[in-house]
């Protein structure tokens, strides 16, 4: 075990403490009749005690080794922000204007490619991608580029 | 001879033209949907449907059972070669195919799921037509303590995926549960965990997980650690892709154990081909000599699963066109489409219609050679893929992801929920936990909790109502054994050390 099995462990039972806690707002019942609030009641205490187990063996080994994280955090985020904004504007803005700016923030943002290879790649994925999910019949939202 | 009269039969309706044609168009549809992360079977199965109206009875039963078998042959490229699952059954796939293609055996990975599939397939079919009423009659006797028991039974086998800590794939397996139950109880429709958000009232949909978990986590681990992938060394023919003398030696074992098993858990319901990609592996992991190769490149890693979730879903037709009884949402579209041209299926189906029964059943047959002659010429056309740069593939795979997560309810909190459950995958990566048990947990904490809780409303509160069905008690026994097992085996080793 290791110092990120520590880490690990304390957020496994905060999230039992949260499960056991909002369970306990739905009703348990009885053995006889279990209600909404019996298994995530059980599931809540099962993964708290799995949690101090594993928060306890952790204290046992003298490993102190950390989870390994390179040096790409900031790609990461780049990439995790784009996506989250591309839900956010995918029906305002469209299925085209969205699939390509997300494309250009990958390939420009996190692949560092250069600006001729970003604009022809996130145009065509684009354009290809919008023609094929068409022809499969797939919903796309239009925003403000009506074809 | 009688048999024999029905296969001609059959035959005589699935080798017409048109029933030909659309036997090829559901396979093919089903492995291009295999191959691609996202655009999963029930989507695309939902969105053919309106086009069935067009269809004769038979011709669109065939072509839309197509497309599932034809699935469970697709997944599986994109898993060994990306380590993104195409569909939820090819998950475990992941594991030792994409293992193999990093260490440039992509093409024996591939050419081994491609022949445990089609072996797997054919021998269901054989299953299917042969077993039918001796194998219904055995999953009719399951009621809900069977239901938790063999629920109970999966997620300890679960246990043995661990390559690291056993409690920690436990704690994963138990979380799954949890997120399982997001949405409404099955009992009493109490609405639980939604906070009164709309999308969380019908729960978390799988492949927005699946996606997340096994395909962004993978893209945001290789973003964060800049490391270059290594790219499998590109299969050069179709002969490339034929496994050697020793790959058949190791994996006509597991194709065999796999396709049992995976036929078993089909006809019972509720199974379903992801369960029994696990299954496989979970077996073929404890009866190997070198467990410990498994997730390192093991091609019986490959030749389990899939060969298992062929089968399963072969096994799975059983229980709709003998008994009308849908096992999963795969089985429930098709049913829409029987209801949809006034076919009921059922023990009478196959007396009022013996030209749809064995039809559809001949069919399959025939799109299982399909399959495979279209399979192994298309793989390196898929494996061309990973000639393209991985900056610029990379891209190209997230937004697939994330606007196939979008197309299952036009809802862009699927992606959000595909980029959470991304970064929470690669999370757990890095704190080395895995993701695989928090997914089957996810697939069975509904019937855990729906079979637990109707086993004990019948009880009136008694668990020793488990044990009283044979059925649960072996069940049940097996999976104390298996659990026990580990302890029992350290008191021994402590006492004879002591």
């Amino acid at each position: 075990m290791k110092l990120s099995d520590r880490s690990s462990s304390l957020f496994f039972l905060f999230l039992s403490i949260f499960i056991l806690s909002h369970s306990l707002t739905y009703p348990f019942g009885t053995f006889r009749q279990p209600k909404a609030g019996f298994l995530p009641s059980i599931i809540g205490i099962l993964l708290a005690i799995f949690s101090l187990v594993l928060f306890g063996s952790s204290l046992l080994k003298k490993n102190k080794k950390w989870a390994h994280f390179g040096g790409g955090l900031s790609e990461l985020s780049i990439t995790v922000t784009a996506m989250i904004l591309y839900a956010v504007f995918l029906h305002s803005l469209g299925y085209l204007v969205c699939t390509f700016l997300m494309g250009v923030a990958l390939f420009k943002g996190v692949e560092k490619q250069s600006w001729i290879i970003t604009i022809i790649f996130s145009a065509l994925y684009g354009v290809i991608s919008y023609f094929g999910f068409k022809a499969l019949g797939v919903y796309l939202p239009q925003g403000i580029i009506n074809l | 001879m009688d048999l024999l009269h029905n296969l001609i039969l059959g035959f005589s309706v699935s080798l017409s033209i048109g029933n030909l044609l659309f036997c090829f168009i559901g396979v093919l549809l089903g492995t291009v949907v295999g191959v691609l992360p996202g655009l999963g079977t029930p989507t695309t199965m939902a969105l053919l449907i309106p086009i069935t109206f067009y269809l004769r009875d038979v011709s669109a039963i065939i072509m839309m059972a197509g497309i599932w078998y034809g699935a469970a042959y697709g997944g599986s490229t994109t898993s060994i070669l990306l380590r993104i699952p195409g569909e939820a059954l090819s998950i475990i796939t992941c594991l030792d195919g994409h293992e193999m293609a990093k260490k440039g055996r992509a093409g024996p990975a591939l050419g081994i799921s491609a022949f445990g599939s089609f072996i797997a397939g054919t021998l269901g079919i054989v299953g299917l037509s042969f077993l039918t009423p001796l194998l219904c009659d055995f999953a009719l006797d399951f009621g809900p303590r069977e239901y938790f028991a063999l629920s109970i039974l999966a997620l300890t086998l679960v246990s043995y995926l661990a390559r690291g800590s056993t409690l920690k794939c436990i704690m994963m397996a138990v979380l799954g549960i949890f997120l399982g139950m997001v949405g409404m109880d099955p009992v009493n429709s109490t609405a639980r965990f939604t906070y009164k958000q709309l999308f969380l009232l019908s729960g978390f949909n799988l492949v927005p997980m699946a996606i997340g978990l096994f395909g962004l986590s993978e893209i945001f681990s290789l973003v964060e650690e800049k490391v270059v992938p290594v790219t499998p060394k590109v299969p050069k023919g179709l002969l490339a892709l034929l496994p050697n003398r020793e790959d058949w030696k190791r994996s006509t074992g597991p194709i065999l154990r796999g396709t049992v098993l995976g036929f078993l858990i089909g006809i019972i319901p509720g199974g379903n081909a992801t369960v029994g990609s696990f299954a496989s592996y979970a077996v073929e992991k404890r009866i190997s000599k070198n467990p410990e190769k498994f997730g390192t490149g093991a091609i019986e890693g490959v030749a389990g699963p899939e060969s298992s979730n062929n089968a399963v879903t072969m096994g799975a037709y059983i229980p709709l066109l003998g008994l009308g009884l849908p096992t999963n949402v795969m089985m429930a579209l098709l049913l829409a489409v029987f209801m949809i041209h006034g076919v009921k299926p059922g023990p009478m189906l196959p007396i009022q219609r013996p030209d749809i029964f064995w039809g559809v059943v001949t069919s399959m047959y025939i799109g299982n050679v399909m399959l495979l002659i279209l399979n192994l010429p298309l793989i390196p056309i898929f494996v061309r893929l990973l000639k393209v740069p991985k900056t610029i593939l990379h891209p190209i795979i997230c937004l697939i992801c994330l606007f196939g997560a979008y197309t299952i309810n036009n809802n862009p909190v699927d992606i959000v929920i595909v980029v959470v459950f991304g970064v929470f995958g690669y999370l757990m990566k890095k704190f080395e936990f895995e993701e695989a048990p928090l997914i089957l947990g996810f697939i069975l904490g509904p019937l855990i909790e729906l079979s637990l809780r109707q086993s004990l409303i019948i009880s009136e509160g008694t668990f020793r109502f488990f044990f009283k069905s044979p059925i649960s008690s072996v069940m049940l026994g097996i999976a104390i054994l298996i659990l026990l097992t580990p302890v029992l085996v350290k008191i021994i080793g402590w006492r004879r050390g002591g």
